[in-house]
């Protein structure tokens, strides 16, 4: 039992590293990131690459590039380093200044041709059937049971969850968030002011992405595998609703999303009485997935806890410090 | 004014912005053709003319947004011409629009922040690092946006969603953000459009204010009226070429002007 | 010379396919501005749906017959009824984006649990094969191209001579126009709704016969090429379509041919990010901000 949910707690903070990732692409940027599991999936790849032995020592049973070996953290900053890279030719593509749904459809699109290049190049990352015995951090150096690793690993990934926030947060107050917000807003009157849209979107799309691989690379340690049918195009959406459902452009309504849909749903499903063929409540998952899309798109589309204004304290009072406030249904909170 | 490079083809002193024959055109439609005519320091020079004729194509022509194929655009003796907005835009030249483009999703001071002149602390870099690096200047920004509002009377405002706000008051918005960034010159696309009577004379008090500060404008505008009270000199464009350059009182007697836009079924 | 002939004529089976479906796609979006993103799994759903009625081996006829209908049917529900509703309640370009993609996830995947772990073999009564100058096809090939010619023809008849055909057009080109043309705007809509979908469904079961099995994820597979031969030649522009898919059906088999099969999909990838770093806004839009797909 404590294993499971200290199981629970691993796969919930690399889901919240993920979701805040998002949320700076598309909660505060308005950048219909449709591409976003290519992030995570090039980080868990970059990981894989980096920690496993070349392909000989384990008798070739597997064919990829790389192979490096490495020891912790080498991994995990390669993952990150691979997500924020593969932003740049996925943002030079898809991120043209592009009408908002064709710009989804372009990103769509490229997330199944990344499927399709790692299924056919099997000489790349092993093709449909994917990599194995990925080494894990710190594995040998405590002579640990399993539950006994998966704290250790759960303290990593808390550290790796305190990163992120750190840097989602720092982002959403600043004035560089602003600028942010102002893109999705209005893309021309941000020209108009002297600051370059396209270069804003880029270096957003650069950091939300290396979060996303920092979480793909925690992923594939954790898990241990990682292959294409670990990140099809859908799982982007298992993301979008999260955010969808909790809310987008603030951190609270990212967690909310982050517990709800991945953990909530997905795994209290899983202690349904089995029934039917193994595999049928995994594609009931996503049904449900897509049914809770679309009713709170309908009912809620700002999600659970939207974003909140934020409300400068008035002169007089110190440094002018931007807190978000709670925006109350119609009214607002006067700031002291 | 300066005199920089291109000093002698910017023209007489006092010349701060200098458009010679700019032209462009949209799907075999020829827009705008050989649009020649200076803006000096100091005027709110008017831009007139029929629907049609042009003038917002120049604003965008001037300001970056739309690519000349020919002709050319200095400003304080430097070209300008095909560079992209954002560039313009730093060189001091800020623009309004023709449908208030504020930022609907921020309040009110959040726009009005985002209009400073892009400084240091607006990095990624500076996002990720000590708040202290950038609170301080982000207070000095606060307290001027504040003074703007002030000045145009709005401080109640100032924590509303720019995308609540009226359409008066969106214009308005629009405007104090532009100031915040002190521009050399401000491109005006019909400000008053749409604007209730008592409040269009109320942002001309303050245009006029801002001019004799010493502040340029090139303004776009179909109320004649207003041209004539704020604006001197005046461009006239009709069919995509300037017309006429001069004080109302000369365009008024100049009969190609009359003909085409003052005189009989001109007129806006 | 085979080889020539060989590319030709496979290019042009894969072109036919191709050019059902994206014209399917592209029309509907044309008219209704409404980017499907659940088109691949509505393609899906026709061929459960025909499987489901008529079994692994069918005629080709029968095949696409229910093909139509089912896929009228099913887009009609979709666009109509569903996207229309968050549409008349103001909904955007990307909410609606996220609205197919909510429905493209409930179809795909209640395809999947129905599918559970079989696959699924679907052929059409065996057919016969002719030599071509040397050259193997059978006679499902031929009559996959052929029912692609008559459907591009009819197609074509219908925006150019009808009243409905022009009425499409003028909602492509401006909402405000379609009254001026004597339909109303809401049944225009749902007529591009239903042929857009009864193609879906068409090529759907062709995309199935032709490849001899099918899974609930066949059709999301297609939508990259599809997408790509639409994307190609102008989104929106139903003779865009047909020129993409010819472009990208012969291209894809002379990679296939020349250089290696797994080429086949890959170089319509290529085609595909060629036109959107270079043209996004395809090969036969006038000009850059047509449509405002670019900025």
């Amino acid at each position: 039992m404590v294993y499971y949910l200290s199981g629970l707690a691993i796969l919930l903070g690399i889901n919240l590293i993920a979701i805040w990732g998002l949320d700076l692409h598309f909660g505060l940027t308005g950048i219909n990131s449709f591409a976003y599991i290519v992030f995570q999936a090039v980080g868990g790849y970059a990981a894989a690459l980096t920690a496993l032995k070349p392909p000989a020592a384990y008798g070739s049973f597997e064919t990829y590039v790389g192979g490096f070996n490495l020891p912790f953290p080498l991994p995990l900053v390669a993952a990150a380093a691979a997500g924020a890279l593969i932003a740049v030719p996925i943002g030079l593509i898809a991120m043209r200044r592009l009408r908002a749904d064709y710009q989804a459809m372009a990103m769509l699109v490229l997330s199944l041709i990344a499927t399709g290049l790692a299924n056919a190049q099997t000489k790349l990352v092993n093709g449909p059937a994917g990599l194995a015995l990925i080494p894990q951090p710190f594995a040998g150096v405590f002579t640990l049971s399993r539950d006994g690793y998966n704290w250790i690993f759960l303290g990593l990934t808390a550290v790796c969850c305190v990163l992120a926030w750190w840097v989602a947060r720092g982002i959403s107050r600043s004035p560089y968030g602003r600028l942010l917000r102002a893109v999705r807003d209005s893309e021309s009157a941000v020209s108009a002011l002297g600051r370059n849209p396209n270069a804003l979107r880029m270096s957003v799309l650069i950091t939300g992405g290396a979060l996303a691989g920092l979480s793909g690379g925690l992923l594939v340690e954790y898990v241990t595998a990682w292959g294409p049918s670990s990140w099809l195009y859908p799982e982007t959406f298992l993301f979008l609703t999260a955010l969808i459902v909790g809310g987008r452009g603030n951190l609270a309504g990212g967690a909310l999303g982050a517990f709800l849909v991945p953990i909530l749903i997905v795994e209290a499903t899983r202690h349904l009485p089995a029934f039917g063929y193994p595999g049928l409540i995994d594609s009931l998952d996503w049904v449900a997935i897509g049914a809770i899309l679309l009713a709170f798109l309908w009912f809620r589309p700002k999600g659970l806890l939207p974003e909140r204004k934020r409300v400068f304290r008035p002169a007089g009072g110190g440094p002018g410090a931007a807190r978000p406030r709670a925006g109350l249904a119609g009214g607002r909170v006067e700031s002291p | 004014m300066t005199a920089g490079p291109g000093a002698a083809a910017a023209g007489a002193p006092g010349t701060l912005l200098q458009v010679e024959g700019l032209a462009c055109h949209f799907g075999g439609v020829r827009a705008v053709q050989n649009a020649t005519f200076t803006v000096s320091q100091g005027t709110i020079t008017g831009l007139i003319g029929p629907n049609g004729a042009g003038k917002s194509t120049v604003i965008n022509l001037i300001s970056g947004r739309t690519k000349p194929d020919r002709g050319s655009v200095h400003f304080d003796g430097k070209p300008i011409t095909g560079l992209r907005p954002h560039e313009v835009a730093r060189q001091g030249i800020v623009r309004t629009f023709q449908q208030a483009n504020v930022f609907g999703g921020m309040t009110v001071l959040e726009n009005l922040l985002v209009g400073a002149t892009p400084w240091a602390g607006e990095s990624l870099l500076a996002a990720l690092g000590p708040r202290r690096a950038w609170s301080r200047e982000q207070a000095g920004l606060l307290e001027r946006a504040r003074d703007i509002l002030a000045r145009f009377g709005l401080e109640d405002i100032a924590d509303d969603y720019a995308g609540a706000l009226s359409g008066g008051q969106r214009r308005l918005v629009e405007l104090m953000r532009a100031l915040m960034a002190r521009p050399k010159l401000l491109l005006l696309d019909e400000p008053m459009a749409g604007v209730n009577p008592a409040l269009a004379l109320s942002i001309a008090q303050r245009l006029e204010e801002l001019r004799d500060e010493g502040m340029t404008m090139l303004m776009v505008e179909h109320e004649l009226r207003l041209v004539e009270k704020l604006c001197d000199p005046v461009v006239v464009m009709a069919a995509g070429r300037v017309l006429a350059e001069g004080s109302m009182a000369e365009l008024q007697a100049n009969q190609e002007v009359i003909d085409a836009y003052l005189g009989g079924d001109g007129g806006h | 010379m085979t080889l020539l002939l060989s590319i030709g004529i496979f290019g042009i089976y894969s072109a036919a396919l191709l050019a059902i479906g994206g014209v399917g796609f592209t029309l509907q979006f044309g008219v209704t501005n409404v980017l499907n993103l659940a088109f691949g799994s509505l393609l899906t759903a026709c061929i459960f749906i025909e499987y489901g009625l008529t079994g692994h081996s069918t005629n080709l006829w029968v095949a696409m017959a229910v093909g139509a209908a089912s896929g009228a049917l099913i887009s009609l529900l979709v666009g109509h009824v569903v996207v229309g509703a968050f549409l008349r309640r103001g909904a955007t370009g990307i909410g609606i984006a996220m609205v197919t993609i909510a429905i493209s996830l409930i179809v795909q995947f209640s395809l999947e649990a129905i599918q559970g772990p079989f696959i699924f073999a679907y052929t059409a009564s065996t057919p016969s094969t002719f030599s071509i100058g040397g050259v193997v096809v059978s006679s499902s090939q031929l009559t996959v191209i052929g029912v692609a010619v008559v459907a591009m023809v009819a197609v074509h008849l219908l925006l150019r001579m009808t009243k409905l055909g022009l009425a499409m057009r003028a909602t492509a080109a401006d909402v405000s126009l379609t009254r001026s043309c004597g339909v109303s705007p809401a049944r225009t809509r749902a007529a591009a709704w239903l042929l857009s979908g009864a193609l879906c469904g068409v090529c759907g079961v062709l995309l199935g016969i032709g490849e001899g099995s099918f899974s609930s994820s066949t059709g999301s597979d297609f939508f990259i090429t599809l997408a790509a031969a639409a994307v190609l030649g102008g989104i929106g522009k139903p003779y865009g379509a047909m020129l993409g898919a010819l472009l990208i059906g012969i291209v894809s088999q002379a990679a296939a041919a020349v250089i290696s099969p797994s080429y086949k999909t890959i170089a319509a990838w290529l085609i595909l990010i060629a036109v959107l770093i270079l043209r996004p806004q395809g090969i036969l839009a006038e000009f850059a901000s047509e449509r405002e797909l670019v900025a």
